[in-house]
Order: C-alpha cells, then structure tokens, then sequence
C-alpha cells in the first residue's frame, strides 16, 4: 500500500508544477467564466455542472449565447462540433502516448483540452514516474483548476457590485489571444492566415449574423484538405 | 427556453465534445 500510494505522490509532484501557469490563466479565466454566467442570469449550478461535463473552454462561453437564445439542439451541436474540431487531431497525435495506461485512458481522453494536451506530448517524465499516473494528474489538476475557478465565479459572481457591462468580451479577447499564441508557435502563418482569410470571405458573402458556421466549415475543409503541406511547412497549428 | 430545453442542449454540447475527443481512440483502435 505504501508502495502505491507513494507511486501516486510522486507522479503528483512531478505532475504539479507544469500545471502551475495553467492554473493562473484557468483559473482567472474560470473565474470570469462563472461570473459571466452569473450576470447573464445563471445559477451557479451551471457553470459547475459544464465545466465538470464539458471542460473546453471556448464552447462553454459559446454555450452561454446557446442557453440565452432559440431552442436549437443540431446547431448545438454542429457548433460544438466545428469548435472543438482541432480536439480531433490531439486525439490523433497522443494514441501511442496514452497507449498502455489502463482505465485512465478513458479519464485522459475526457479531459484533454489544449493546455493538458501541450503538457502531457511534450514533457520530460523523470525515469522514476509513472507516466499514465502523471498525465493523469496533470489532466486532474487542470480539470479541477477550471471546476473550482467557474464554480467559485458562479458562486460568487452575484456578490460583485463593479459595473460588469462588456465582461462578454472576455470571450473575444481570449480568442483574440489563443490565435496570438499561435501565431508565435508557428514558423510559417499559413493555417492562421487561412483562417483570417476564408472568415473575411464568409463574412462579406453570409453577413455578420449567419458567417460562422460556413466560415468554420470552410477552415476546417480547407485545413483538412491541406493539413500534409502545411505540416511539412512547420505551421500545423 | 425551459430547464430540459437548457439540459438538451447542454447534453448536446457535451455529446459534440466527447465526440471530437474520443473518435479517434475508437477508430483508432480498429485500424
């Protein structure tokens, strides 16, 4: 027993401070999550209940605008799909990677958002951790800094006095910034400026109110259709 | 829109995000 709980305590430890600037940027953006939910009229149950059932950021905001709008369900779940389309290809990359690592498998799969996927490819696992034991955590650990971050924001949202007009734009601004993260990472801007592009074209062709489902089409198309040359080019992001 | 309206469509969301996630291990697994 001490064996394994010590097996346990060390993939924790090792696992632990990778997630540590996650944990700022999550739970600050949970936070503001949970609050936008708040003033938008929900109660703290909903911000708790999704970010334990979904755990993906960007379609949880989306999901706000869904709650508050017409009963759709298949543009629902069109949206949702379209959204976390790139999930796809994590999923692709880390089959050998999660290869071998039992039942955990199926929690690693659940809670690989961007930030869990980045850690758990790319780090050094010292030789005397058990490496499904830290990818477990660090999804654990991530997942709970996004529950705890949306649930204290739900919670706590109604308490705050300051003038909370325009926090829906946290929602832009954090795409705003995922798209700048990106454009760093890559060598090439293919892919971003692909997706620049065919959203200005969607936009003057559909309007402003009916352009992001075929805008969202046409990058994941064009992206799919070109996604061997443009990984060769180094910008597969 | 009703409490089962907003559980629908947050059940869809989850669905549309599970379904992205694990598609890969369940076709991956049979190729």
């Amino acid at each position: 027993m001490l064996k394994r709980d010590t097996k346990y305590v060390r993939a924790l430890k090792a696992a632990f401070p990778h997630t540590i600037p996650i944990f700022a940027g999550f739970w600050f953006l949970g936070l503001t999550y949970g609050i936008y939910m708040n003033v938008s009229g929900f109660s703290f149950w909903y911000p708790m209940l999704m970010s334990l059932t979904i755990f993906a950021g960007s379609v949880e905001f989306v999901a706000v605008n869904m709650l508050l709008g017409a009963f759709n369900p298949i543009q629902a779940l069109a949206m949702t799909l379209m959204i976390n389309a790139r999930h796809l290809f994590y999923g692709i990359s880390m089959l050998d990677t999660y290869k071998g690592t039992g039942w955990k498998k199926f929690y690693l799969i659940f809670g690989m958002c961007d930030e869990s996927f980045s850690i758990n490819y790319t780090a050094d696992v010292p030789e005397d951790v058990d490496r499904g034991w830290f990818m477990f955590f660090v999804t654990l650990l991530n997942h709970f800094y996004w529950f705890s971050g949306a649930t204290l924001g739900g919670i706590f949202g109604s308490l705050i006095h300051f003038n909370t007009e325009g926090l829906e734009f946290v929602m832009t601004a954090m795409f705003v910034v995922i798209f700048m993260e990106q454009w760093f990472k890559d060598n090439t801007h293919t892919s971003a400026l692909l997706g620049l592009g065919l959203s200005a074209l969607c936009l003057i062709a559909f309007g402003a109110d009916h352009f992001i489902i075929p805008a969202m089409t046409a990058v994941l198309g064009v992206l799919t259709l070109l996604r061997r040359p443009i990984a060769k080019g180094g910008g597969a992001a | 829109m009703t409490l089962t309206q907003q559980m629908i469509t947050i059940l869809m969301v989850v669905i549309g995000t599970m379904m992205t996630r694990f598609l890969p291990a369940v076709t991956g697994r049979r190729n």
